[in-house]
């Protein structure tokens, strides 16, 4: 457990270092304050009878469902250096002479990366609870979302570690995470074209967040993040692990 | 040799793909040694290294330091280990101090023990003036002591330097060399290097490797000779009459010695030829030894059969 905490506070130390972390965290607030501002603007510019859904519907919905289309870009560029970057120095041999087991050195990186994914979810978490002084918003369904993002953020951190566990080269585990997001998040769209399929839907991350974003929490959706996130870390472990024994 | 051993590695065996880089490989390293690691590029040195610290798994074998099993109980086991890989290890976006820290909690170092720790790997590694600047702002030889200074940070029992000397000016060579010298006295140190009078001036056993084999295994001692030249011919019955002179060999640049300790008998050497009026010209330790065994060993096509010490 030394270990763990040892790494962890050095990778977090790391990545809160680099401008990157930063250039991201801002980009990411920065256009969740652009849309939080456009659906404001647009619900307000709306007819008398079509705000009648209500804000939650109409705003905070639809803000945490941009929210999760900005995680699934920004996580890649997170993730993509957290263990490819140490392969292709030799810092990973390195750390295989630490103390620390192939499953520290992998959830340490990965709670490094929560930590900083955790600040854009307070980010993105807080905007909108500046609705609070103007408007009634339904705070179950808004911790729902939360919820639902937060579940969200942690399969997008997992996946973007098992990518860089994968190759030494920061770029490519970046586009691999991103394609691999990508299809999970449209696989529903699949489905549409063929109806018979149930998987496509099942698998699709975009589905999944639905019930969370109606207000819904469903404990299949929960148990679908939860264990995707799970495969994802093991994946991870078992790559870092892969090169100390056959490379 | 009633020291305890520190390290003992039996049987390593590592394949590459189908190609086999390490076949039934011993090591077994006592407290107080120094073990001089040689063999040509690719010869399995460094493939050897990192099994030995856990950084690559064996395919075959067992490694125990400080009796603690490298498979069985690796936590115990590399918190008694100080590595410096051939490239040092550094993030170098990390200030030196924050570097070294991390390094001793990496290893076990209690939090309250971890400042002086760092105070004291900086103090032996000559880094005192640099601890609060970026490592990628140090020059290569002072990147080289952050390195060595990450693998001593927590105290360890037993040390693996691959080219520990690398990049190193004279000033910093010679610092080095006694820093290591001095380590070596109370634990077990492994020194890779290409530099075969660096082998001979710190360790006290030698290993060499040839196609991922060990040939030779055996104390610095055993192939350890002075070279002397001399005015006057005393003939080699009273050289071999002097004290600590095991073999006397004539060569055309003088006189051969075999003997137990190079400085010791060197000394005695000066005082009886002075004595008896030989004229020394030259007393110096005959590097060409170890030299000459190395090309014997790894220069030819087979493999010579493994001596034990």
């Amino acid at each position: 457990m030394a270990s763990f905490v040892a790494l962890y506070t050095l990778e977090a130390q790391r990545l809160f270092r680099r401008p990157l972390a930063w250039l991201v965290l801002s980009l990411g607030a920065g256009m969740m304050a652009l849309f939080y501002m456009l659906l404001m603007v647009r619900y307000l510019d709306q007819e008398a009878q079509l705000r009648a859904a209500g804000v939650t519907a109409e705003l905070l919905v639809r803000y945490f469902g941009s929210a999760a289309l900005i995680v699934l870009l920004l996580t890649p560029l997170i993730t993509m250096q957290s263990v490819a970057n140490d392969k292709r120095d030799g810092m990973l041999r390195f750390l295989f002479s630490t103390p620390a087991s192939s499953a520290h050195i992998v959830l340490a990186k990965l709670a490094a990366v929560l930590s900083l994914v955790g600040l854009l979810w307070a980010i993105i978490g807080l905007m909108p609870l500046t609705l609070l002084w103007g408007a009634p918003i339904d705070l179950g369904v808004y911790a729902t979302n939360l919820l639902g993002l937060a579940l969200f953020m942690i399969l997008h951190a997992c996946l973007g570690v098992m990518c860089s566990a994968m190759t030494r080269q920061p770029v490519a585990a970046a586009v691999f995470a991103l394609v691999v997001s990508l299809t999970l998040w449209l696989s529903e769209f699949a489905q549409r074209l063929d109806r018979d399929s149930s998987v496509l839907g099942g698998i699709s991350t975009l589905s999944r967040l639905r019930g969370f974003a109606l207000g819904v929490l469903n404990l299949a959706d929960i148990v679908y993040f939860s264990a995707l996130a799970l495969v994802f870390a093991v994946i991870a472990v078992w790559a870092v692990e892969a090169s100390r024994r056959y490379a | 040799m009633n020291d305890p051993v520190l390290l003992a590695a039996h049987g390593l065996c590592r394949y590459y793909g189908a190609r086999q880089a390490l076949c039934d490989v011993d090591i077994v390293l006592r407290r107080g040694e120094i073990l001089g690691f040689l063999g040509q590029n690719g010869a399995g040195k460094s493939t050897t290294m990192q099994i030995l610290c856990g950084a690559l798994a064996a395919h075959g074998g067992t490694v125990t330091i400080g009796g603690y099993s490298l498979t069985d109980a690796p936590h115990a086991a590399k918190a008694q280990l100080g590595y410096l890989p051939e490239i040092p290890p550094l993030y170098r976006d990390m200030l030196v101090d924050d570097y070294l820290s991390a390094c001793a909690r990496l290893h076990g170092v209690a939090a309250v023990a971890v400042a002086a720790a760092v105070a004291s790997a900086r103090q032996r590694c000559g880094l005192n003036e640099v601890g609060a600047r970026l490592i990628s702002h140090l020059s290569k030889g002072y990147q080289q002591r952050v390195g060595i200074a990450q693998a001593i940070v927590h105290d360890p029992q037993v040390l693996i330097l691959d080219e520990p000397t690398a990049g190193l000016d004279p000033g910093q060579i010679r610092d080095v060399r006694e820093l290591i010298r001095e380590l070596g006295r109370e634990r077990a140190v492994i020194i890779s290097t290409h530099i075969l009078p660096e082998v001979r001036m710190l360790a006290t056993r030698i290993v060499i490797l040839h196609h991922g084999r060990v040939v030779h295994d055996a104390p610095t001692s055993a192939v350890r000779r002075l070279r002397v030249r001399l005015r006057r011919d005393p003939g080699a019955m009273a050289l071999n009459a002097l004290p600590g002179v095991a073999e006397v060999v004539a060569s055309p640049r003088g006189w051969l010695l075999t003997v137990a300790d190079p400085e010791a008998s060197a000394e005695a050497f000066a005082a009886a030829a002075v004595a008896a009026g030989w004229g020394v010209l030259e007393i110096d330790p005959d590097y060409d030894d170890l030299e000459h065994l190395f090309m014997q060993l790894t220069s030819g096509a087979q493999a010579p059969a493994a001596s034990a010490a």
